[in-house]
């Protein structure tokens, strides 16, 4: 930990190696940039350990997500995986969404709940997500069937509910023939997962996209960091003039660094199979679920935490 | 008139003895800074305080900050298995920060000392008794202690036995502490004291204050996030879109698109 330059961050209140932090962003862009997540999941953790406020890592990390899902919503864009009606109905949801899920984070907060529910559901759905897909990818690999991923664990009933509602039409560019309704409800519950647990949403949003809405993997990347890019506009906004939790600085150099990282992070995307993408981000989600799972099991080295941290 | 004079001259002599008489002082320090610049590379800094005492004195150098209410959230276990940020808990006269400079084995002297005694009273012990905690109870006590813990691992609070002595002429020697000041250390007024302690007594004090503020292009920022919150997030929104534009149309520079 002795690398050269220092840099102040006034409203982290505390200085940190610009060198570290621009490795840092690199390394969380290129998986941004493979697997079409934000990577807020990852990277708020990792600045918290660096000594940065729980809640100006989770606002300056949105800001960097901004560009970072700029850049890689362009480079998606020129190779056609961007589905960019899809995302604007998921979007829509995601606000409505993630408006409710404030308000009822601000109800479980005068309760005193509020951080038993977040720190509950983000073991849940990463332990849910991060299983499933890892199972299913794996048998997909393994069998090595060249028809599209196989939902012999979705009930029929599902795509028969699916198919009786309403106002069906045609999304092109993810080849899929769906009802308006579902992106828009599921754009809702994914805003209201992702405002309880303060990220962006992609990782909850990528399976979703695959397994709910049937979209091909390449086209969700693509998808999703254009829908990502929307909303950590709104959080961007809505913490700078709120809460004065966004440092720039740190953003900037995370921009930095990240940018850089998610330009690689496509090409390699392109470079790997569908199921191969898929086995590698479950197992990424699934590192970090157990890392929280002992979070929470294991006695804390000081029984205090400040308040607005999880 | 003649007494006139002499009063006059009286006053005269008074005066242009009066460094003289500071020169016997017993604690005398030299150098101690004003003031902290925070600029863009900060990264904390080291503020030497020197001065000279008898030989057969201690001095304590203490650095603290202005003391205020703190409420924090407890830890605690959920269904027996899971632990969780639980209830709110407020800590009243936490200070901002508590640097103490002590010479070599100097524990020792405050383990010797009367609960109220006032070199006591400048140590950390001291301070983990006055800081009280609402809603009190059985467990207040080791809050305290997680709470000091805290802001040792943060830096704020430290205790070392860091002073150094020289010999110096005429029964007198030179002191130097050098206080880290970590950059977690927020800005505003702090006060530096060194005490001079023989035979277990305060004898002799000194105090100074010390203002740590932003300069430059951190103040800048500040100004801008606190005052101006909504065209900071548009700012910043708009720059990391401009990066992200950047980044895509060099790549496709240089590699090609398809």
């Amino acid at each position: 930990m002795t690398l050269p330059w220092h840099l102040y961050l006034p409203i982290a209140g505390n200085s940190v190696n610009i060198l570290l932090v621009f490795g840092m962003g690199g390394i969380v862009g290129l998986l941004s940039g493979i697997f079409g997540v934000g990577g807020g999941f990852l990277m708020t953790p990792l600045l918290i350990m660096m000594g940065i406020p729980p809640t100006v890592a989770a606002a300056s990390d949105s800001n960097q997500i901004v560009g970072a899902s700029t850049a890689g919503t362009i480079a998606h864009f020129r190779m056609g995986n961007v589905d960019i009606k899809m995302g604007l109905l998921l979007l829509v949801g995601g606000v409505v969404g993630g408006t409710g899920g404030v308000q009822l984070i601000k109800v479980l907060n005068r309760l005193g709940s509020a951080d038993f529910l977040i720190s509950v559901t983000y073991v849940l759905m990463l332990g849910f997500i991060g299983i499933y897909m890892f199972q299913e990818s794996l048998q997909a690999l393994r069998t090595r069937h060249i028809k599209p991923p196989v939902s012999a664990s979705k009930p029929s009933t599902y795509a028969r509910i699916v198919q009786a509602l309403p106002w069906q039409i045609e999304f092109e560019k993810s080849g899929v023939r769906l009802s308006v309704l579902m992106p828009l409800i599921l754009g809702i519950f994914v805003g209201i997962l992702s405002a309880i647990m303060g990220v962006g949403g992609g990782f909850i949003m990528v399976p979703v996209m695959v397994y709910l809405l049937r979209m091909p993997m390449h086209v969700v990347v693509g998808t999703s960091l254009f829908q990502i890019l929307f909303t950590c506009v709104n959080v961007t906004v809505m913490q700078a003039y709120s809460n004065h939790t966004v440092d720039f600085v740190l953003a900037l150099i995370l921009l930095l660094g990240s940018t850089i990282g998610a330009q690689f992070g496509v090409r390699i995307s392109k470079k790997l199979k569908a199921d191969q993408l898929k086995i590698l981000l479950a197992s990424l989600v699934l590192v970090v679920m157990v890392k929280m799972l002992f979070g929470l099991l294991l006695t804390p080295n000081i029984m205090l935490a400040y308040i607005g941290g999880h | 008139m003649t007494r006139k004079y002499a009063g006059m001259i009286l006053v005269f002599m008074f005066l242009a003895c009066a460094p003289l008489l500071k020169a016997e002082e017993p604690l005398q320090v030299s150098k101690c800074p004003d003031r902290i610049s925070i600029g863009t590379f900060y990264n904390g800094t080291r503020v030497s305080i020197t001065g000279t005492l008898p030989a057969d004195s201690d001095v304590l150098v203490r650095m603290t900050g202005k003391t205020a209410a703190l409420q924090m959230k407890k830890k605690g276990k959920v269904f027996g298995l899971l632990w969780m940020n639980r209830d709110t808990v407020t800590f009243e006269s936490v200070p901002e920060a508590f640097l103490l400079y002590t010479p070599h084995n100097f524990e020792d002297v405050f383990k010797t000392q009367q609960k109220e005694s006032p070199v006591r009273q400048l140590g950390l012990t001291a301070l983990e008794e006055k800081i009280t905690v609402s809603p009190d109870s059985s467990e207040s006590g080791t809050l305290v202690k997680e709470l000091l813990k805290l802001k040792e691992k943060e830096g704020i609070y430290a205790v070392s036995d860091n002073v150094h002595y020289a010999p110096l002429d005429g029964g007198r020697k030179k002191f130097e502490a050098d206080i880290t000041i970590p950059p977690k250390l927020a800005p505003g007024v702090y006060k530096v004291e060194a005490y001079m302690v023989q035979n277990g007594t305060i004898v002799a004090s000194y105090d100074h204050s010390l203002t740590v503020a932003l300069e430059s292009f951190p103040k800048i920022l500040s100004l801008l996030a606190f005052d101006h919150g909504a065209m900071y997030g548009i700012l910043a929104t708009l720059i990391a879109v401009v990066a992200g534009l950047i980044t895509g149309v060099l790549f496709k520079g240089g590699k090609g698109a398809h």
